[in-house]
């Protein structure tokens, strides 16, 4: 599918309007249910995502797979039926879906504090309700507003987010679904933005070699951009839950 | 969750003496949020916040071949999906049972004809029609699932909008339909005989609707009465227990008469919500 | 139903592998950016393709179909790649259920070739939005000893280029399959050929190490899987595990990784290459053939758990049997601890020990009954056209 079409126009905007490295509008809300441990609500772009946690509790089920000196982090990733613009089938089970939850528990694992909860598990739930490219950046980054929700000790904040390159020169940060069609290479990366370390990387189609590190970097500067706007976003929710309580000054 | 011997007396007590444990009398209805038009992939689209119970319901329209004994006809199908977000036993396919149980009293809620027109769907007799897919997402589960579901269904097929198909030519084996590319060329679905349920759940000697979570776990025994226009389209009885034939009567009552209350707080409620508003979702 | 569990790693192997690996050493002599030898064989029929990377070993088919394309797609072909782990590789492997491993595995090589392009699918159209050809590629791992995926990305991508398809012709209405003997069939159009090219990483990416054995992989902090092809583009890149890394350790990486991708590319080329000259030359084919001048036949890697047993069993075998020291295979030391074994040219192969035979053919060589013609009508060939029929779709 090569078509003519340009991923970045000749002054420097993509198909949305947006700049080479700008982020498509982040908006997000902790604590939108009451019945999990914690949850949260994130929308980057059109791609809307909601998390839940649940834990750390006793290992649930099959006992076997509790660890003595860690907790056990298990997540699952589904997509609502009607969050594709065609039909799908199954909300889950299939081998992407698997693959995201595979990759989901890779990155919260390296955040989340599991040597503090030994012999316990830790469930975090992924919903995807609108798929607009980008889904695994949105989950991690909803799972870890969650996580914070939920009150899980981290190491620090996990941010992933992807990126692309245009005309096979310039990067591009945080890729829409319009982007992932027309064929732009898509490299995502899920990192621990303080440290800049690294929990995940992954990559689709093509790019020179040569390119990758200025990719990369581009990608982890989007990541340390999304740990400001988590950041800002946990703030304003702490101090109006604190309020409530009459701990904080609002004026 | 479990309650102690102590918390369900509790519970008992309070029906007993018309002051449930939220202090609401027998017949109230815990406070509702309705929100339309919130998930753009689909045709139509409402969310419903029970207090604590969250349905997410989308409407999608493909075009199918009607069933051949039922020419006339479109085709309607629900599908619920109990999402691991509600609870952890939903991960995997824990919620499965919970979900065919739902979406199968709902097809039969719907089924009479006198309920949800299918004839309505279809394009060309035995060739083309509409299948409308109704997606039910639970999100949060906080008791009474049945009737926030099926307020929930019944917003979003208020709410969907099918495409007006401007012309069929049939050619041989080949069928060309033309859809009208105009946003704003749809027609609505008629939706005053789409069925809301009632749960009406016995506690002690008792009966009250919309059980919270707590309530459930007392009551020996419910009915899902779904009401149709001023008939009763069907009647489910779940739980354990059983029903002398009076309070069987009494419960039909009940839920006839809140049905109607709801059926016409919902419309007045549906016809207010402005198209045009923004939505906002889970912002909130 | 009870289920064997996967050998775990001991603390105490852990702890040898780090010292071993701070000391700068592998368990079995390898420089951290050594590969184990790779080879690749194909079988009788076209697309059936058997590599060995060490003692990991993959076997990979692939077959085709006519279909319906994807209504998203209507003229394009489609390509299926499904990775089998059996108990047959390792007893935990379960059969007929994707764990997670398998899911991984297959979405890594579908990202390595489909995402990247590497076949060209708008070749597989037969008439657009009626039928276009499904390949489907089987990949069997019957050995896992460590890094199924580089072995397994090598088998499908081999398997891929050798593999035709039979002609199909239309003649209005009806579309007839020729077979193979009466068309020549029709290799597979691939753009580039991307591999996949493992390391594992230790100590937080103090210790990077190539193509890691069962243990390596076992005891590792993370894994990562670069895909690259022969033009040093990245095809998909994939780092597992639990290490958190900084990004200078992955783009070193990389960079080591490209030299190695161009080695892989050729010795698949050459392997065809090799394979299609004896098609021409209608030398008999199949796995069962003898491969003269193997890369590695001359040279066969041993533990030094064996080098103690054979100095025994040379006292003994002394005894058994008084051989010529002289025709005895030498055993170079080439450093401490460490010992290749390399057996002298002999031309009737008799040798009476066994040693760790891992890369030396024991199969039993027959004499081929008939030569096999490729455009012989007799040939067994004939009747490939039902083209496994029973196959899954997913």
């Amino acid at each position: 599918m090569s078509k003519n079409r340009e991923l970045l126009s000749k002054i420097g905007l993509r198909l949305d309007g947006r700049r080479a490295d700008e982020l498509r509008r982040i908006r997000c809300k902790l604590g939108v249910f009451t019945e999990p441990d914690g949850s949260a609500y994130l929308e980057q772009g059109l791609t809307k995502i909601l998390a839940a946690v649940y834990g750390p509790h006793q290992v649930r089920g099959n006992r076997s797979k509790a660890q003595h000196d860690a907790a056990v982090v298990n997540c699952q990733f589904s997509m609502a039926v009607f969050s594709t613009g065609e039909r799908k089938r199954r909300p889950r089970g299939d081998r992407k879906s698997t693959e995201i939850s595979i990759h989901l528990r890779q990155a919260l694992t390296a955040a989340i504090k599991t040597e503090l909860y030994p012999w316990s598990q830790i469930d975090v739930y992924v919903e995807v309700l609108h798929a607009d490219g980008g889904i695994y950046p949105a989950c991690v980054n909803a799972a870890t507003l969650a996580l914070i929700d939920a009150g899980i000790p981290l190491k620090e904040y996990v941010c992933a987010c992807t990126a692309s390159l245009a005309n096979n020169d310039v990067p591009m940060l945080d890729i829409s679904h319009q982007e992932e069609i027309i064929g732009g290479p898509t490299l995502t990366v899920a990192a621990l933005p303080m440290s800049g370390k690294i929990v995940l990387m992954e990559m689709s189609q093509r790019f020179h070699v040569d390119h990758l590190q200025k990719v990369l970097e581009k990608a982890l500067q989007g990541c340390r951009d999304i740990k400001h706007i988590l950041d800002e976003a946990v703030k304003s929710h702490i101090q109006d839950v604190g309020s409530s309580t009459g701990w904080a000054n609002t004026t | 969750m479990a309650l102690c011997e102590a918390e369900k007396t509790f519970v008992l007590h309070g029906v007993e003496e018309n002051f449930r444990i939220d202090g609401r009398e027998r017949e109230d209805y815990r406070p509702m949020e309705l929100e339309t038009n919130i998930v753009s992939h689909a045709f139509g689209s409402a969310r419903l916040r029970l207090a604590n119970t969250d349905v997410l319901v989308a409407v999608k329209i493909e075009v199918d071949v009607p069933y051949p004994e039922r020419p006339r006809e479109g085709k309607l199908e629900f599908f619920v999906d109990c999402s691991a977000n509600a609870t952890p036993d939903f991960e995997g396919r824990g919620g499965e049972d919970l979900a065919v149980e739902i979406s199968n009293s709902l097809a039969g809620a719907y089924r009479s004809p006198e309920v949800f027109d299918l004839t309505k769907l279809c394009i060309l007799k035995g060739r083309k029609c509409w299948k409308i897919f109704v997606d039910i997402l639970l999100l949060e589960c906080g008791g009474n699932l049945y009737d926030a579901v099926s307020i929930a269904v019944k917003a979003a097929l208020w709410d969907t909008r099918i495409p007006l198909v401007k012309s069929v030519t049939v050619d041989g084996n080949n069928i060309d339909m033309e859809v009208s590319e105009e946003l704003h060329d749809c027609q609505k679905l008629d939706v005053t005989g789409a069925p809301i349920m009632v749960t009406v759940c016995k506690i002690g000697e008792q009966c009250i609707v919309d059980p919270s979570a707590a309530e459930e776990l007392c009551s020996v025994g419910a009915l899902v009465i779904s009401v149709s226009r001023n008939k009763f389209s069907t009647i489910l009885q779940t739980g354990s227990g059983s029903l002398h034939p009076q309070t069987l009567l009494e419960c039909l009552q009940t839920g006839h008469k809140v049905a109607q209350r709801l059926h016409d707080a919902l419309i007045e409620t549906l016809v207010d919500i402005k198209p045009s508003e923004n939505s906002v979702g889970f912002l909130r | 139903m009870s289920r064997i569990r996967e050998t775990v790693i001991t603390n105490c192997e852990r702890k040898f592998l780090m010292k071993c690996l701070s000391d700068w050493t592998r368990l079995d002599g390898r420089s951290f950016d050594e590969f184990r030898p790779l080879r690749v064989e194909f079988g009788k029929d076209w697309g059936s393709c058997y590599v060995s990377l060490g003692k990991t070993r993959v076997l990979a088919q692939t077959s085709c179909e006519i279909q319906q394309p994807k209504s998203s797609r209507p003229s394009e072909g489609i390509l299926n790649i499904n990775i089998e782990l059996n108990p047959l590789a390792a007893p935990h492997f379960e059969p007929g259920r994707q764990s997670e491993l398998s899911v991984r595995l297959n979405r890594l090589l579908e990202k390595c070739v489909k995402d990247s392009k590497a076949v060209d699918l708008e070749s597989l159209c037969i008439k657009t939005n009626e039928k276009v050809w499904a390949l489907r590629v089987d990949i069997n791992v019957i050995n896992h000893e460590g890094n199924i995926l580089d072995c397994a990305s090598i088998a499908m991508l081999a398997s891929l280029a050798h593999f035709r398809r039979p002609d199909v012709t239309c003649d209005g209405e009806e579309f007839i399959i020729h077979s193979y003997q009466q068309r020549d069939p029709i290799p597979t159009v691939i753009h580039h050929y991307p591999v996949c090219i493992t390391y594992s990483i230790f100590n937080g990416g103090e210790f990077v190490v190539a193509d890691p054995s069962l243990t390596e992989e076992g005891s590792a902090d993370a894994t990562l899987t670069i895909g690259l092809n022969g033009f040093k583009e990245l095809c998909g890149l994939h780092l597992g595990g639990k290490a958190e890394l900084m990004p200078h350790v992955i783009l070193n990486t990389v960079t080591k990784a490209t030299h190695r991708a161009n080695i892989v590319i050729e010795e698949i080329k050459t392997s065809i290459k090799i394979d299609n000259e004896a098609r021409t030359k209608k030398l008999p084919l199949g796995f069962h053939t003898e491969r003269k001048g193997g890369a590695n036949s001359d040279v066969s890697e041993i533990s030094l758990h064996h080098w103690q047993e054979i100095k025994k069993s040379k006292k003994k075998k002394n005894k058994q049997k008084p051989v010529e020291p002289t025709e005895s295979p030498q055993i170079k030391v080439i450093g401490e601890g460490l010992a290749v074994h390399v057996p002298q040219e002999k031309p009737d192969r008799q040798e009476s020990w066994i040693v760790d035979s891992s890369d030396d053919d024991l199969m039993i060589v027959e004499k081929p009954r008939e030569q096999i013609l490729l455009h012989d009508s007799d040939s067994e060939e004939e009747n490939v056209i039902i083209l496994d029929s029973s196959q899954r779709n997913d």
